[in-house]
C-alpha cells in the first residue's frame, strides 16, 4: 500500500514535473492570499498584509525545494547532476580520463583472460573418464636444465609394455595436416595419438569406431583420422555420412567424429593414429607428452612431482636422451 | 518549525525541537477532523490548540508532500470557503492507521516522561 502510493508520488513528480510545479505554485500562493485576506479582515491595509502573508511563510524556494525532496523528486535530479558532472570532469580532464579508461581496459580484460585460463584448468574437467586419476609421463633428470623431459617414442613402448604402474600409457605430439575438401586444401592441426589414447582416456566416439590395436605398427599403412566434434560440427555440417563405413570403399581417409570440448588437449582438428616413423617424426614425442592411467590410486603432492620407477629396460636407439634410473611421474594438469 | 505560546500571548521566539514525527501527528489528526487545504491545517491546528501552538507556515507544505507521499493523506483539488481553487487533504485508510498507532505510541511515552518528571525524593 504505502510503497504503491511512494512509487505513484515519486513517478507523477517525476514524469509531471510541470504539472506539479503548477500545482505546488498554485497551493502556496492560495495559502498567501488566504492569510493576507484574513490579515485584511482584520484590518492591516492590503500591502501591507501580503507583505506579512510573505514573511511569515517563510522562503517559499526552500519550501518548495523541500517539497520536492519530501515527494521523492530530487533522487533522479541529483543523480542525472552529478552524472552530468562527472562528464564534465572527464572532459576537461584527458589525460586522466584516458589513465582511468586504459586501467579499467586493462584490468577487465586481464581479469577475463586469467579467468577463462582458469575456468578452462581448473573449474572444467577434462572430457574423459576419471579426469583426476591421469598422470603425466616423462623422464627425470635430476639437477639438469630440463628436469623432466618427454619420452622417447622408444622408450614410450617399453614402458608402455613392461610397467607395473599404469593400467595405460598413451602418447601424443602435436602436428599439422593438410584437409583437401572440393578441391581446396586447408591446414589443419591434428595430434598424432598411439593407437590406445582413447582407451586409456576412456572416450567413446559419438559415429563410427576409434583405432583398432596394432594399426600404429606399420608407418603410412592406416592413415585414419577421429574428428574432434567441433569440427565434425563445424567444417563437417555434423554430417553422418562422413564415417568411412557409410562411403564408397575407395574413399582413402575416413572420418569419425569424437565428442570431446574444443579444449581437450588443445586437439583442433582431432587426432590421427601415431605412425611409428621415427625419421620423420624425431622419434621421440618431444612436442607432446604421455599420459597414463595407474592401476591403484596413487598420492601425489601438489607441486611436487612423486617419482617412482615404472620399471622395464631402455631398448637402447634414442641416443637423443639421457634416460635416468627412474622416470617422473606427475600429476596431470 | 514550531512556536510555542506560553501564557496568554506570550510567545516564545525560540524554537523548540520537537520530537521528530509531531508535526506528522499533529496535521494527521488535523485532517482526520474532515478535509482541509493546507491553510485550513494551519487554522485548524491553532485553533484546536488555543494558539498555543504556532507552526512556522511554510513548513507545512514539505509535511504535507512527505505524508502524501507515504499515503497516509491524498489530496484532490477543490473549491475554498471564498470560491477559489485549492488542495484538499484528507486522511486515507493507512493514514487512519498510522495515526492511532502514534497517538497510541505518544501518549505511552509522554506518561512515562511525566512519571519520570513527577517522581518524589521519597519514592526513589
Amino acid at each position: 500500500m504505502t510503497l504503491w502510493s511512494r512509487l505513484r508520488s515519486w513517478l507523477a513528480a517525476t514524469l509531471r514535473r510541470s504539472r506539479m510545479e503548477s500545482e505546488m505554485d498554485a497551493e502556496l500562493r492560495f495559502h498567501m492570499e488566504a492569510y493576507a485576506d484574513d490579515l485584511i479582515r482584520s484590518g492591516v491595509a492590503h500591502e501591507e498584509a501580503m507583505r506579512l502573508a510573505r514573511i511569515e511563510f517563510g522562503g517559499i524556494e526552500r519550501v518548495k525545494e523541500e517539497g520536492r525532496e519530501a515527494r521523492g523528486v530530487s533522487f533522479l535530479e541529483t543523480l542525472i547532476q552529478d552524472l552530468r558532472h562527472g562528464a564534465r570532469m572527464l572532459r576537461k580532464n584527458p589525460g586522466f580520463t584516458s589513465v582511468a579508461v586504459l586501467t579499467l581496459a586493462l584490468g577487465i580484460g586481464a581479469n577475463t583472460a586469467i579467468f577463462s585460463v582458469i575456468n578452462a584448468v581448473l573449474f572444467r574437467p577434462l572430457p574423459v573418464e576419471a579426469p583426476q586419476e591421469l598422470v603425466d609421463v616423462y623422464n627425470a633428470s635430476p639437477g639438469e636444465m630440463f628436469e623432466y623431459s618427454p619420452l622417447a617414442y622408444p622408450d614410450y613402448i617399453d614402458f608402455r609394455d613392461n610397467n607395473k604402474t599404469l593400467s595405460g600409457l598413451l602418447g601424443f605430439a602435436p602436428n599439422f595436416l593438410a584437409l583437401e575438401r572440393n578441391g581446396e586444401s586447408e591446414m589443419i592441426s591434428v595430434e598424432a595419438v598411439t593407437e590406445n589414447y582413447f582407451d586409456v582416456l576412456g572416450v567413446k566416439p559419438v559415429l563410427g569406431r576409434t583405432f583398432n590395436a596394432g594399426q600404429d605398427k606399420t608407418p603410412g599403412a592406416n592413415p585414419f583420422v577421429v574428428l574432434s566434434y567441433t569440427t565434425w560440427q563445424q567444417k563437417f555440417g555434423a554430417d553422418p555420412a562422413i564415417v568411412w563405413e557409410n562411403r564408397p570403399p575407395q574413399r582413402k581417409r575416413s572420418h569419425y567424429p569424437w565428442r570431446g570440448s574444443s579444449q581437450f588437449l588443445r586437439l583442433d582438428e582431432g587426432p590421427v593414429p601415431w605412425p611409428v616413423d621415427s625419421r620423420k617424426h624425431g622419434c621421440d614425442l618431444a612436442y607432446g607428452g604421455s599420459s597414463g592411467r595407474p592401476r591403484e590410486p596413487m598420492a601425489f603432492c601438489h607441486g611436487t612431482p612423486e617419482t617412482g620407477n615404472l620399471g622395464g629396460t631402455s631398448p637402447g636407439g634414442s641416443e637423443n636422451y639421457r634416460r635416468s634410473a627412474s622416470s617422473a611421474v606427475s600429476e596431470n594438469q | 518549525m514550531f512556536l510555542v505560546h506560553l501564557g496568554e500571548g506570550h510567545l516564545v521566539d525560540k524554537q523548540l525541537d520537537l520530537l521528530q514525527g509531531t508535526l506528522d501527528m499533529l496535521i494527521l489528526k488535523a485532517v482526520s477532523l474532515g478535509p482541509l487545504h493546507g491553510y485550513g491545517v494551519l487554522l485548524r491546528i491553532q485553533q484546536i490548540s488555543k494558539d498555543r501552538l504556532e507552526i512556522q507556515q511554510g513548513s507545512l507544505y514539505p509535511a504535507l508532500y512527505r505524508l502524501e507521499h507515504q499515503g497516509w493523506i491524498a489530496s484532490e483539488w477543490g473549491e475554498s470557503e471564498n470560491k477559489r481553487k485549492a488542495k484538499y487533504y484528507r486522511l486515507t485508510a493507512a493514514g487512519k492507521r498510522r495515526f492511532q498507532a502514534e497517538a497510541e505510541k505518544w501518549n505511552r511515552m509522554t506518561d512515562v516522561i511525566a512519571g519520570i518528571l513527577g517522581t518524589k525524593p521519597e519514592e526513589v
